[in-house]
């Protein structure tokens, strides 16, 4: 099996003023391709700042981050954009869709900076909002649209660029239970597929769903194995 | 990212936003509008005065007896000079000079019918005056044997007297001082002169006749001309032309007064003070742009902190530093160039308007256009650098966590 993510050694500390405040220490991680993992941990354990080094949103402070054969710790700001653009897919908890846009200019927005053309954003971004059930709101802006829908608007926007990684951050954590479920299906179909997905969670039940649990404290990996 | 999805963006983020675009476009627009109004009414004021000295020749050198002569910053009077045949001779000996044609001035009243009016005459060399000659309406012009003939202004044939004059009619003239009066025949009336200027008095307004003539009317021993008109061969040299034209009169009028004026100098310096208002004016205008131009870095600051989590969410899925850039340059560029254009026909309207209702003479001049639209982008353009700037460079986790 292909590894799609490996991180070595990875630690990340912030700066507060004259403070140095480590949050992730010495993380050695390595995800498949086609693994669906649940990355859990209490608040402050560093799963957010995990995801943000893996999303190329942020960089580490020693360590590598393979994604592929690159090491995205060490390639220019340029190059980041492009791959969180084509290898990442984002799926966050506060949904985070440009009010302004349609649904379907939501979807088509990862593809505008891959210089894809109009007709072919829109026919991919109404395929995936049709395949997600959104095939009759796809005119209608986020104001307009149900959590549930909106999150799923988010999930067909990560999915545009056929991302190699799909990143979720607590997807279902501003959700109702049953909504949540619904959205935790679509994952799992996602994960039926062959998708590599990344998902950070609180809910025990959700993870369960998952083929591994990686746990952090205190921004170490206290338990990684497969379940 | 393409530049057409780049233009999609700015356009729907100015239609969610139209109140605060048009706020934002106002101090611009007031701007333009300023630099467009200023710059006409400049070029109004230049167009309207070069027609006023347009009618006369920037190759002629007149001298006149008289004027003041300071020396060493005291004024000292010297006893003007009398120009005579011998003057003439001189300046036609001087280097650059084409031709040189004396000319008497005087007060007389002229009789016709019943009605006596106050006129000046001016006695001329009838060969040397080639303009007077070519701008004959009815009749001849004079030739240097006439003796009781005169030709007339248009204003004079037309307006002075109750019945319009026409060549072969006689009116007497009459000298006051000495009651000298002679009877003389219209031979020819001059086309009618559209401008007259303040320097030159109106010439519709002249009688002309020879300086015999006049000789004979004033009955004085020493006949001096009061003008005498020196043409330059070459315009561009006048200066020079001036300077020998000087030299070689006080030659013959050692501690006489007189002066050597040339229009052309009179009409440069107009010129330079119209430039200079003209500037003063639309820098009126470009410090109002400037203003105009703080308020768009304002708004456009807003815009990227209303922006900051939007910002986030676009690097997220993959906008590159660059992308951001573009995206808020264009939008402050696209705002200069809408507000330009709203500024600009604004700016023609009301100048048109100003010169209609006001009577003030006011030209708008494409270059007035495009000096007004172009400051409006230029400015708008430089005021997107920083907040664009300020844009590309967050740090898309901190954005992304933004409320």
């Amino acid at each position: 099996m292909r590894t799609i993510l490996a991180m070595e050694e990875v630690s990340k500390s912030y700066t507060l003023g004259k403070l140095n405040v480590p949050v992730l220490h010495n993380i050695n991680l390595a995800i498949n391709e086609g693994e669906f993992a649940a990355i859990m941990g209490p608040s402050g354990s560093g799963k957010s700042t995990l995801m943000n080094l893996i999303g190329c949103l942020d960089r580490p402070t020693a360590g590598k981050i393979m994604i592929g054969d690159m090491d995205t710790s060490i390639l220019p700001d340029m190059e980041l954009s492009r791959i969180r653009g084509k290898k990442i897919g984002f799926v966050f908890q506060t949904f985070n869709l440009i009010s302004r846009l349609t649904a379907l200019k939501n979807v088509e927005l990862p593809m505008v900076y891959q210089d894809i053309s109009g007709a072919q954003r829109v026919k991919r971004a109404s395929e995936l909002l049709g395949m997600l059930g959104l095939g009759d709101r796809m005119n209608h802006k986020p104001a307009e649209l149900s959590g549930g829908q909106r999150q799923r608007v988010a999930i067909a926007r990560a999915l545009a660029n056929e991302p190699e990684i799909l990143l979720a951050d607590e997807p279902t954590g501003n959700l109702d239970s049953k909504t949540g479920q619904e959205i935790m299906q679509i994952f799992n179909n996602l994960h039926n597929e062959g998708r590599t997905i990344l998902m950070v969670t609180h809910d025990q039940a959700l993870a369960q769903n998952c083929d591994r649990i990686i746990r952090l404290k205190d921004g170490r990996i206290e338990d990684g194995k497969y379940g | 990212m393409r530049l057409v999805d780049a233009f999609e963006q700015v356009s729907l983020s100015f239609s969610s936003n139209k109140f605060k675009t048009l706020m934002s476009s106002l101090g611009i627009i007031i701007g333009v509008i300023a630099i467009v109004v200023m710059l006409s009414v400049g070029e109004g004021l230049q167009e309207g005065v070069g027609k006023a000295f347009g009618g006369m020749s920037l190759d002629v050198i007149t001298v006149f007896p008289g004027g003041s002569n300071f020396e060493a910053g005291k004024f000292v009077y010297q006893k003007p000079a009398e120009f005579d045949e011998k003057d003439v001779h001189a300046l036609e000996n001087t280097v650059g000079v084409k031709t040189v044609s004396p000319r008497t001035g005087s007060g007389m009243s002229a009789m016709f019918r019943d009605e006596e009016r106050s006129v000046s005459i001016t006695a001329v060399t009838a060969t040397k005056e080639p303009e007077l000659s070519d701008s004959i309406d009815k009749g001849r012009f004079l030739m240097e044997s006439d003796r009781s003939s005169i030709v007339i202004g248009s204003d004079i044939a037309n307006k002075m007297f109750k019945m319009p004059l026409n060549p072969g009619m006689r009116i007497s003239i009459k000298n006051k001082n000495n009651d000298m009066g002679k009877e003389f025949t219209i031979v020819g009336i001059l086309k009618e002169k559209e401008m007259t200027s303040a320097f030159g008095g109106n010439s519709n307004m002249e009688i002309f006749t020879t300086h015999q003539a006049l000789k004979d009317l004033l009955d004085v021993r020493n006949y001096s001309y009061s003008q005498i008109l020196v043409i330059v061969e070459d315009q561009n040299q006048i200066e020079t032309t001036s300077q020998k034209v000087d030299d070689s009169l006080r030659r013959l009028h050692k501690d006489e007064a007189y002066t050597v004026f040339m229009m052309k100098s009179i009409l440069e310096g107009i010129g330079q003070v119209l430039t200079m208002v003209k500037y003063a004016l639309g820098g009126i205008g470009a410090i109002a742009l400037i203003v105009g131009g703080i308020g768009i870095v304002n708004v456009m600051m807003l815009t990227v902190t209303e922006r900051v989590k939007e910002i986030g969410v676009m690097k997220a899925v993959g906008a590159t530093k660059e992308n951001i850039q573009m995206i808020f340059m264009l939008e402050s560029g696209l705002l200069g160039l809408v507000s330009g254009l709203i500024g600009i026909t604004t700016g023609a309207g009301i100048s048109i308007l100003i010169s209609t209702l006001g009577s003030i003479p006011i030209a708008v001049t494409w270059t007035s256009l495009a000096i007004g639209l172009l400051f409006g982008v230029i400015t708008t353009t430089v005021a997107g650098v920083y907040p664009a700037n300020k844009a590309a460079r967050l740090d898309p986790v901190e954005a992304l966590r933004a409320e």
